[in-house]
């Protein structure tokens, strides 16, 4: 099975590559140009530690992984389920896998993440590059410290990497090109193969993904093995990128390093340079919103965790997208940008986005009716009962011990669901002009209209009429989302599929 | 109709037909959709130019803000974070075009190369730090084309801003903008004030587009691309397409067509002398530029200037008003610039254009002395009323450069502060209006923009303070024979001895400035010498310092006062004296240098062919040569105490010729202690104080003597020389005041007919070197004349004599008698002896001089003397007292002590208090007949006639009033007539009366002389100024037409046989004289015939107040040992010679009786 090999450098690369991931886990599939699914290995850039974003998107990785790996591929296969359906593999797993890995296998949790990391969160860029020590030999003029300081300001110079590169990517150039010293970086060349792609997500106006992704793309470009010689056929790999345009403000904050003002401006500059300076690049995807929500101007650490927003899920379309191209299609390279369907003074949907929401719109639908399904059933003590009454979970040997939270079967998906729920929800909340799927939503809200719209005792009825024809293990993780992403599917085909009907 | 789409972008158009994710047709978001986005204000450029993920990102910000700018619909002027950015750069475009300029003023700039190779090298090599740099550096060289391939070739050059040790970084080399500025470059602009040359802003403050620009600067930024198209027009595309974009080629045609290579240098890696280059282009610079803004040029603020060639003029600068007059109160004039004004930039123009500040007039400490201030003699500020203290003038030479050193008196005032403080005005005429400067001085300043007080013990004195000059096409230009001498005094008030010297004088000179020439003062560091005359561990504690400079009085004079810490204290003190264009008038010079005294007198020559007008060399009020730094009148002030007297006894005295210095002068030099006479006043100068003050024992050594110098005697040679000097200084100096033109002078000296050939030579050598020395005559105008025949002319123009009448002129000087007789107003002979003043007063042949052995009228004379001072008002007794101190503190010799004594006559009245006494007048009367009789007997044997009037001048002549005190000196006449008929009519009887050693041999030629009957009197004419008749009559002489060329037939008359009566160079010599063993007996039987004759005389005594026994008591005294005295006075005599081949130079007859004088005056003693 082919890779794609995702690169999400800084605060908005982790924020798409969130979205990507609840589009998979939702049943969206990653395909290539042949149809054929393909796994997602991610791997995120960011310095610093503690950005929220990046911990968030981290976090989602781990919970998609454990939902995937441990609960569902673990207890065995036999039940076709489209939820969580992407493998998405880490570097250490790879590793792992492959006989001939470098170096020895890495102990511990798999993590998703690389590039430097100021673990003690104290040193400055000056700090990192050994200003302090640059010559000062007079007679020889002290060249190399004139020269940085002819390139660095003061307060690059004192800039803690702790907090990402605060906008400055002429900062993150010299630091994350200490990425090629990480052991991901060394093994990709060992990894890839001539059917794998490569796909970078990063902002134009930030920090630390304006600098990452053309460090990163030139670190590709120059590609070498662990023994130093040249990787040929990384160098030659099909590389697509996402750039992210402004697509958000923040509050002015005069004390704030980041100046929201600055960001057109750095865009322009920084899109004016990549178009001469840039690198081989295959496909080049581009995004961004002049409607730019603000928020607050937290520029790093923890606290960095902006609510979703419709653009990162949009962008995460472009993986998508690019992974289902065919290769000889590029061109030299191939530009995109998206288009949407806005009317004056009615929500913006999914469906806006035409043919790409095609592929998202029924199985998220699906993965909301699956998520108000189980929060509605186990939401009162009479809804239990009546949970426990139907057929299916009595036939498929699920007792309310399954359902508990502390259960280690029905817990991680229960997690991941509201991570995945509060992530859209956020996104509807951060414009209320956005109404991601249309008028589904708010029919499993129960509460619109209720003629159109399936209720639990649809649910229950659909999947009680899959239940008996499902052959495996009972009481499993994968038999309880098989049972739902089935029933959910006939559901959305039958209310609210407005194309050709899709069979199961 | 399709739906239409939005595009999810940041553009402004974002209508699109398709949905979902689609191919771009444009192809990539690049520049064009860049320039599209409507961007916010208020974006700071650094933000911009961090945005670049390169190491070298912000040199591509600004290529890529010049992009934007180069848009045809993008405004050039705006406020964007783009014009911003493109701005910045052309500064540093512009910092590379200024290069020069600011290197010439001043700027610590240093331009430093970065070479990749070598570089990277070092930081791989080097901390872990460092290759994380170097490692991100040499991705971006491999992948940055733009950056990468030109770095390589060219490396980077930087520009970088110095602060000691430090070095920051100001501007770097771009590949794609030619140069860029660093992140931190406004900062340190605005740190070091780095300034646009010609304009108020600091580098990279402010947005100016290059339109904007000085065209200068726009036409090199065209040319720079025109003239190298290519490389560097292709890897600076953008700046480029932005240059051609706003700077038309007419817009700056004008400055475009002075493009040539002469208005650029290359800018060189001053590390290996190599051109910097951007793709390998040359790097050209803007040469300094001497554009001055029109602004400038024509500010108010310029200074109006007195002096010729100051061009540009000079502005102004104080605070709260620009270099053109623009009343700013952030402006801040600078405290100090140690440049040359020519070389200094405008502050708020920085453009290199000359400005004063207020240091430059001021100095930084003041100057104050105890005393008020001599405002006729140097120009100084307007003095308070009440003045104890005086403050001298602060100002800088500077000043002088611009402005006329006679407008400090109006120009600069003081005015007093409290907190015992004083303010310095100086009111600086501007072009428009003026400016008035301040500083204010304190004895502990608490501002720092206040300077201190320093009080000073010191004076200073000058001669000649006059200018005089030639004119030359209507300037006047340096004279001749220039001298200005300086004498330094500075007391002292610690005890401790050896204190070192504090004070110390600098000169500076004004070169005449021909037309459109630039005024210029510069120091005189040749000609001038140096000489502590009085060391400052003298007991006085007091130390001169002597100046002396072969030029004329310089423009400015500073005094420098130097403290233990090394810090100096100035002050600037211009002589008041204007040019003064020598006259035309001619002078004739009479100089009697006596062996006592000496004299001068100034004849002006009148048009009409009369006699000139013949006048002592006298300085009247307000014309002395000599002024000081203090005020007169303020001998209140120890300082100026001690500067006057060391000024009268080491220089030309105050006032000379007016009060207490005056002519003639004892002919005496003094000099220092240790030293050699070899400059005047540095080493020597005439002693005027002689017989007026007391010798200053141990700081000071008088020399007497001086006239009758030795061959051997080479000191002596000097010090007559120096001395000669200063007196031809001084009638140089009143010459010159009086209008006349010292060269058109005619200069006449005397010499005693007894003079040996060598002193007559020796002396005519010495007077016409240094007469064409310092009166610029040619040797041809210096003359001389016998000191005998001088003071025929005088009298015959005081007394009108009848011309053709038979004179006698007799000169009685302190050390010989010259002798000359007219007939016809011609000189028929003359002769000369050492019987003189000296023969009176002196110690005859005494070798040993002491209280025991001294001429008894010295001891006789004392306590009278001081008798008479005890009675005196006080002020007067002390003046005598110290006049004659050197009589109890010094040996001097006898005839000192009475020439001392005669020096306080007015007061001790010396003259009546010898005519008190028989034995003095004995013995003038004695020296008197003797005189006659010699002169008789040489008129006798020369067969002429005898003389009917005889004139007496000399200041030896003094002791005849003692004599005899009547009108026309009868008594001393009829004692003459009887002298002369003796000789004339009697001596062939009484040559024949044998005189023996006995007493009793008189007796016969007694009886004969006391028979001879008395028949009238000679006419006797005393000259009324004795010295003076030498000078005047030798001017007078001179005026006659004959005197000079008609010298007097010299004649010795040994004293003997009348054989031996010789011409002056016919005369035996001493050791001929040994071989004519007949010779001095016959002169000591001549000898005592005069004694028997004077003997005989003796009833007729009685006018004179001799009493016959008076005469008697010393007739044996006289009579005996006339041989041995006669062998006594030919050894001395012999001594002073040059040896005993010389031949003898004066009669023999004298020489008896000097001894027999002193040996009456032995008599005297109590």
């Amino acid at each position: 099975m082919a890779r794609l090999y995702l690169f999400a450098v800084g605060g908005t690369g982790a924020r798409v590559l969130k979205c990507l991931c609840h589009l998979l886990a939702a049943g969206t599939p990653l395909r290539d140009e042949h149809g054929q699914a393909m796994d997602l290995v991610p791997l995120v850039i960011d310095p610093d530690k503690e950005n929220g974003d990046t911990l968030e998107c981290l976090g989602t990785l781990a919970d998609y992984v454990k939902v995937k790996s441990q609960l569902i591929e673990q207890t065995g296969g036999g039940y076709p389920c489209g939820f969580f359906q992407t493998r998405v593999l880490g570097y250490r797993q790879l590793q792992a896998v492959a006989a001939a890995g470098a170096g020895a296998p890495e102990e511990g949790e798999e993590n998703f993440r690389c590039g430097f990391i100021d673990a003690a969160k104290t040193r400055t860029f000056g700090e990192v590059i050994d200003y302090d020590f640059l010559e000062s030999d007079l007679d020889r003029g002290e060249p190399t410290r004139l020269l940085v300081d002819a390139l660095y300001s003061r307060t690059n110079i004192d800039t803690r990497l702790t907090g990402g590169f605060l906008g400055n990517p002429n900062v993150g150039t010299v630091v994350l090109n200490q990425v090629r010293h990480s052991r991901e970086l060394k093994m990709l060349s060992g990894l890839f193969n001539s059917e794998d792609r490569i796909f970078l997500i990063s902002s134009i106006f930030g920090g630390t993904g304006a600098a990452g992704f053309p460090v990163l793309l030139k670190q590709l470009r120059q590609a070498r093995n662990e023994q130093g010689q040249e990787a040929p056929t990384l160098r030659q790999a099909t590389v697509g990128a996402l750039t992210v345009l402004p697509y958000f403000g923040l509050d002015d904050d005069a004390k704030s390093p980041v100046d929201a003002n600055a960001f057109v401006p750095k865009t322009k500059a920084a899109l004016a340079y990549y178009a001469n300076h840039l690198g081989r690049v295959d496909a080049l995807y581009y995004i961004g919103d002049r409607a730019r929500k603000r928020y607050a101007n937290t520029p790093t650490g923890i606290t960095q965790r902006n609510l979703d927003h419709a653009i990162e899920l949009i962008g995460a379309t472009a993986v998508l997208h690019f992974a289902a191209q065919a290769k000889g299609g590029f061109g030299t390279p191939a530009y995109h940008e998206c288009g949407v369907h806005v009317e004056p003074s009615k929500p913006f949907t999914l469906r806006g986005l035409g043919p790409v929401a095609h592929d998202i719109e029924e199985p998220v639908t699906q993965m909301a009716m699956m998520r108000l399904f189980l929060r509605g059933e186990l939401s009162s003590p009479r809804s239990v009962e009546l949970l426990f009454a139907q057929p299916w979970t009595k036939e498929g040997e699920f007792g309310r011990a399954f359902f508990t939270p502390q259960s280690p079967a029905f817990a991680p998906l229960s997690a991941y669901l509201e991570r995945w729920w509060t992530s859209l929800a956020n996104m509807a909340r951060n414009d209320p002009k956005l109404q991601l799927f249309g008028d589904t939503l708010d029919v499993l809200r129960l509460d619109v209209d209720a003629r159109r719209h399936p209720d639990a005792g649809d649910i229950n009825k659909a999947v009680n009429a899959l239940n008996r024809r499902l052959c495996g293990p009972p009481r499993s993780l994968q038999r309880l989302l098989t049972l739902l992403w089935k029933g959910t599917g006939d559901l959305y085909r039958k209310r609210y599929d407005h194309r050709t009907a899709v069979g199961v | 109709m399709p739906t239409p789409f939005t595009l999810l972008s940041i553009a402004t158009a974002r209508e699109t037909e398709r949905s979902g994710w689609h191919r771009r047709d444009a192809g990539a978001y690049d520049a064009a959709y860049a320039n599209a986005i409507e961007e916010p204000v208020a974006t700071q450029p650094d933000r911009l130019l961090a945005a670049i993920p390169s190491p070298f990102g912000r040199l591509h910000g600004f290529d890529v803000a010049f992009g934007f700018l180069s848009e045809p619909n993008r405004p050039v002027e705006g406020e964007s974070v783009f014009h911003a950015s493109v701005s910045q750069c052309l500064d540093a475009m512009e910092l590379v075009f200024n290069w020069q300029t600011h290197l010439m003023c001043g700027a610590k700039l240093a331009l430093v190369r970065w070479h990749p190779s070598q570089e990277l090298d070092r930081l791989k090599k080097g901390r872990p730090g460092h290759a994380v740099l170097a490692e991100a550096l040499e991705l971006y060289f491999g992948q940055d084309t733009a950056i990468g391939a030109h770095v390589r070739e060219d490396g980077l050059w930087l520009i970088a801003a110095e602060e000691g040790t430090h070095r920051s970084a100001l501007v770097v080399a771009s590949p794609l903008t030619i140069a860029a500025p660093a992140p931190e470059a406004a900062a340190l602009a605005a740190q070091i004030d780095l300034r646009m040359p010609g304009r108020k802003y600091v580098y990279f403050s402010t947005t100016v587009p290059l339109s904007r620009r000085p065209p200068a600067f726009q036409a090199y930024m065209r040319a720079l691309f025109r003239l190298r198209q290519g490389a560097l027009t292709r890897g600076c595309e953008r700046m480029f397409t932005y240059v051609n974009r706003v700077v038309s080629t007419a817009s700056v045609a004008q400055a475009l067509a002075r493009f040539t290579n002469a208005n650029y240098v290359q800018l060189v890696d001053p590390s290996d002398g190599l051109p910097i280059a951007v793709h390998g282009v040359h790097l050209p610079t803007s040469a300094p530029s001497g554009d001055v803004d029109e602004e400038v040029a024509t500010s108010p603020r310029r200074i109006r200037v007195d002096r010729p060639g100051v061009t540009p003029l000079p502005v102004m600068l104080v605070d709260h008003v620009t270099s053109t007059g623009q009343h700013d109160m952030s402006f801040k004039a600078p405290a100090s610039d140690a440049r040359p004004v020519a070389d200094r930039v405008l502050p708020d123009l920085k453009r290199r254009y000359p400005f004063l500040i207020a240091a430059d007039l001021f100095e930084d400490q003041i100057i104050r002395v105890p005393y008020a201030l001599n405002t006729a003699a140097f120009l100084l500020p307007a003095a308070s009323k009440d003045v104890t203290a005086s403050f001298l003038p602060p100002v800088r030479r500077a000043y002088l450069e611009y402005f006329d050193e006679t407008s400090i008196p109006t120009r600069v005032r003081f005015r007093p502060l409290d907190g015992a403080g004083v303010a310095c005005d100086i009111d600086v005429p501007l072009v428009h209006g003026s400016v008035t400067l301040s500083k204010s001085y304190y004895p502990t300043p608490q501002l720092p923009s206040a300077g201190r007080i320093v009080d000073a013990d010191v004076d200073l004195i000058a001669f000649p303070m006059m200018r005089p000059a030639k004119m030359e096409d209507g300037r006047p230009v340096a004279a001749f024979g220039d001298l200005s001498a300086f004498l330094l005094v500075e007391l002292e008030r610690s005890q401790a001895a050896h204190v070192p010297w504090r004070s110390d004088l600098a000169f500076y000179t004004s070169t005449p400035a021909p037309d459109g020439e630039r005024f210029a003062l510069q120091p005189i560091v040749d000609r001038i010498g140096i000489q502590e005359r009085t060391k400052k561990a003298t007991p006085s504690y007091t130390g001169s310092k002597m100046f002396h400079l072969d030029r004329p009085l310089p423009t400015a004079i500073e005094l420098v006062l130097t403290e233990e810490n090394g810090r100096k204290t100035r002050a600037l003190l211009c002589p008041a004296a204007r040019p003064q264009p020598v006259g035309s008038a001619a002078f004739d010079i009479a100089i009697d240098f006596g062996t006592t005294n000496t004299f001068i007198a100034l004849g002006r020559r009148r048009g009409d062919g009369r006699a000139p007008d013949v006048l002592p060399l006298a300085f009247t009020g307000g014309s002395e040569p000599t002024l000081a730094l203090h005020a007169p009148n303020q001998s209140g002030q120890p300082i100026v105490a001690h500067a006057d007297k060391l000024a009268n006894h080491e220089f030309v005295p105050l006032g000379l010729g007016t009060g207490r210095y005056t002519l003639p002068t004892r002919t005496a030099v003094a000099e220092r202690p240790d030293g050699h006479a070899q400059r005047l006043f540095a080493d020597i100068n005439v002693a005027f104080f002689l017989q007026r003050d007391a010798v200053r024992a141990g700081a000071e050594v008088v020399t007497t003597h001086l006239k009758w110098m030795r061959r051997a005697e080479t000191a002596t040679i000097d010090r007559v020389r120096l001395f000669l000097r200063e007196m031809l200084h001084l009638v140089r100096a009143r010459i010159l005041q009086q209008g006349g033109d010292p060269r058109e002078s005619t200069l006449i000296w005397f010499w005693p007919l007894s003079f040996t050939t060598y002193l007559r030579n020796t002396l005519e050598r010495l007077w016409r070197e240094e007469a064409v020395a310092v009166l610029g005559v040619d040797a041809s105008a210096v003359g001389s004349m016998t000191e005998s025949a001088a003071p025929f002319y005088y009298h015959h123009a005081r007394a009108r004599l009848v011309s053709d009448k038979p004179v006698l002129s007799i000169d009685i000087g302190g050390g010989s008698t010259d002798v000359v007789f007219f007939e016809r107003q011609t000189p028929r002979f003359g002769t000369s002896f050492n019987f003189a003043g000296n023969a009176l007063w002196g110690d005859g042949f005494n070798l040993v001089r002491g209280p025991s052995d001294r001429n008894g009228i010295v001891d006789w004379a004392l306590p009278r003397v001081n008798d008479t001072l005890s009675r005196l008002d006080s002020p007067i007794q002390l003046h005598a007292r110290e006049i004659l101190s050197p009589l109890t503190t010094s040996l001097e010799s006898s005839e000192d002590a009475v020439n001392l004594c005669f020096a306080v006559d007015e007061q001790v009245k010396f003259t009546q208090q010898l005519a008190t006494e028989p034995v003095i007048k004995l013995m003038i009367l004695l020296h008197f007949s003797a005189v006659i009789f010699h002169c008789a007997q040489v008129m006798r044997l020369r067969k002429l006639r005898r003389p009917e009037i005889l004139c007496f001048s000399g200041y030896g002549s003094k002791s005849l009033d003692v004599l005899d005190p009547s009108s026309g000196k009868r008594h001393l006449g009829e004692q003459a007539l009887r002298l002369f008929d003796v000789v004339y009519d009697h001596w062939d009887r009484l040559a024949d009366v044998a005189v023996a050693d006995d007493p009793a041999s008189a007796d016969a030629i007694i009886g004969i002389a006391r028979e001879l009957p008395s028949r009238g009197s000679l006419q006797i004419l005393l000259a009324d100024r004795l010295k003076e008749a030498t000078c005047e009559g030798g001017i007078l002489g001179a005026a006659l037409g004959n005197a000079l060329r008609d010298t007097p037939e010299p004649f010795v008359y040994l004293g003997g046989a009348d054989d031996t009566l010789y011409e002056r160079d016919r005369v035996v010599s001493y050791e001929e004289l040994e071989r004519c063993p007949s010779i001095k007996p016959d002169v000591a039987a001549n000898f005592r015939r005069f004694i028997a004759v004077f003997l005989g005389f003796a009833d007729r005594y009685e006018p004179f107040d001799v009493p016959i026994g008076t005469v008697a008591d010393h007739r044996t005294r006289l009579w005996i040992q006339v041989s041995e005295t006669l062998e006594l006075g030919l050894e001395r005599r012999l001594k002073s010679e040059e040896g005993r081949e010389e031949r003898m130079s004066e009669t023999l007859f004298f020489y008896p009786l000097i001894d027999k004088l002193f040996r009456i005056s032995q008599t005297l003693k109590p």
